[in-house]
């Protein structure tokens, strides 16, 4: 019994650690909302579009903001608060929310360090790896978090699009979801301080189907299209990691982008445009 | 102490000291994911534990899902939340790691309630999360010294506070999802295993004998003398009685 007791323990000591990789993104309670609308936006660390609220913490916060337009803000909240951010809906049109965290510290066994390199397709770094003769048995690393995300209020037009907020890594959608539906190309672009980023895994998951992922990395020109299957809220993430400077404590310095919207199904979509054509009309 | 009283609680040592070289040999990494909203407190009250683990109800309910392999719940309203994880509350007690002596307990579901969100308006579910508040219970096995937690259904860190019923200040730890706690020691296994005799009633009473048999001895040599000094008194007030005896002295 106690023998028993003992290899269950260890057993859980074993295998209980799921400490990886996890995704960041913005997840506000509704992805489109009205004019006047008051939206609580939750941060949110997980794994396929299923995770856990982060509450706010202004410490950890290098910033937290909303454009409209040519407009920018800071994003209020409520210190230790979930929802984090809460957003104010003045206008009509495609909201912005951006958020960039100050960088946290972690430390991973080798074989987890491998396998999380895997899981992001970071082959330059698997690449610096396996030229060292001897490879220390912990990744000591930084990461920060470059989350965005598309809102709507009212109706959009095709004309507003995301733009760059000057994340460290940042996804930019070239259309705007909210006039765009599932089945048509949907290209994005991945910039790294101001730069295209080439050859960089982008991952688009579905929230309802977030096993069928879609994968593809950028061109020369930091650009990736997806045709997107279905409607529905899509996170689209990439990670880009670099030897850390000389002189941290650190050996690598990551950075997480991602990008979350809601898409319409096709159907959804003619209704949309069926509509628009009517008030037009009238 | 005899050997075959003391064996018991010899392997129970060893046991721990092997858990604790294990953890401690154990590559955790050293820093971890952004702290969460979930936050958990095991108490110990004598022969029953509990366990109050306080989450999201969102996404304990979508997580809920995507283990069982459903569509994802939509919204629900705050007591929807807590119907439905009543409902599920075997799924959610999959995911739960209690164990006494490093062997393996099943906590019961006791309650979920609703936990009010601190929104200064709470009217408006666009700015509140809903919370709940699961409560599980189950009975501290006898004899047994050490207390370990794991909860795997979470992807931030979260705060494990393990405490004594009678006492306020707990233990804080920092866990991650799926990491079971280190040991919490939870009292001498002998008074815990004497079944009926509580041990907080017999330390009380051993204490009270010891008191009076110390107040009796060093009271002893006082009441020696003062019990003679009584009976001198005593004989010297006895009036001299008229009799043959008396006329002599006098005489």
């Amino acid at each position: 019994m106690r023998l028993r007791g003992l290899l269950t323990a260890m057993l859980l000591v074993a295998g209980g650690s799921t400490l990886g990789a996890h995704d960041f993104w913005i997840e506000p309670r509704a992805f489109q909302t009205k004019p006047g609308a008051l939206l609580g936006l939750h941060l949110m660390v997980g794994e396929r579009l299923l995770g856990d609220p982060i509450p706010r913490d202004t410490a950890g916060i290098e910033r937290f903001v909303v454009t409209h337009g040519s407009q920018e803000q800071p994003v209020p909240g409520r210190e230790g608060g979930d929802p984090a951010g809460v957003l104010r809906v003045d206008d009509a049109g495609l909201l912005i929310v951006g958020y960039h965290s100050r960088p946290h510290s972690i430390e991973l066994t080798a074989d987890k360090f491998d396998k999380y390199l895997g899981e992001e397709g970071l082959d330059a770094v698997q690449a610096i790896l396996a030229r060292m003769k001897k490879r220390p048995t912990v990744a000591r690393e930084q990461f920060s978090r470059c989350a965005k995300s598309l809102l709507s209020s009212g109706d959009t037009s095709a004309a507003q699009r995301d733009r760059a907020l000057g994340l460290p890594l940042e996804l930019i959608a070239e259309r705007n979801p909210y006039t765009s539906a599932a089945q048509q190309d949907f290209p994005v672009t991945l910039l790294y301080r101001g730069t295209p980023l080439r050859d960089a895994l982008v991952i688009a998951i579905n929230r309802d189907d977030p096993e069928g992922r879609l994968r593809s990395r950028t061109d020369r020109d930091g650009r990736v299209s997806f045709r997107l299957p279905r409607g529905g809220v899509w996170l689209i993430k990439a990670v880009h990691m670099i030897p850390a400077e000389a002189g941290h404590d650190v050996d690598w310095e990551s950075f997480w982008a991602s990008l979350t919207f809601e898409l319409r199904n096709t159907s959804e979509a003619a209704g949309f445009a069926a509509r628009i054509f009517r008030s037009a009309e009238s | 102490m005899t050997t075959a009283a003391r064996a018991p609680g010899l392997r129970l040592g060893v046991s721990t000291l092997v858990m604790m070289a294990t953890l401690a040999a154990w590559p955790w990494e050293a820093a971890a994911h952004e702290v969460g909203t979930t936050a958990v407190t095991a108490t110990m009250d004598g022969r029953r534990y509990a366990v109050q683990v306080t989450l999201d109800a969102a996404a304990l309910v979508a997580k809920l899902d995507a283990a069982a392999g459903r569509p994802r719940s939509g919204p629900l309203a705050p007591e929807e939340y807590r119907r439905t994880l009543e409902r599920r509350a075997n799924e959610f007690l999959q995911h739960v790691t209690v164990l006494f002596d490093e062997r393996p307990s099943a906590p019961a579901l006791e309650s979920v309630t609703e936990v009010a969100t601190g929104s200064a308006d709470a009217t408006d579910d666009w700015l509140t999360a809903p919370r709940v508040c699961v409560r599980l219970t189950g009975d501290v096995p006898r004899g047994v010294r050490t207390f370990r937690w794991s909860y795997d259904l979470t992807f931030a860190s979260y705060a494990f506070i393990v405490k004594r019923a009678a006492g306020p200040v707990g233990r804080v730890e920092w866990l991650e999802g799926g990491q079971p706690s280190s040991p919490f020691e939870l009292g001498t296994p002998t008074l815990l295993s004497a079944g009926s005799v509580r041990p907080g009633r017999a330390a009380l009473w051993g204490a009270v004998l010891i008191m009076a048999l110390a107040i009796g001895l060093r009271m002893l040599p006082h009441i020696q003398i003062r019990l003679r000094s009584v009976v001198r008194r005593c004989q010297s007030r006895v009036p001299a009685a008229p009799g043959p005896l008396s006329s002599r002295s006098r005489v």
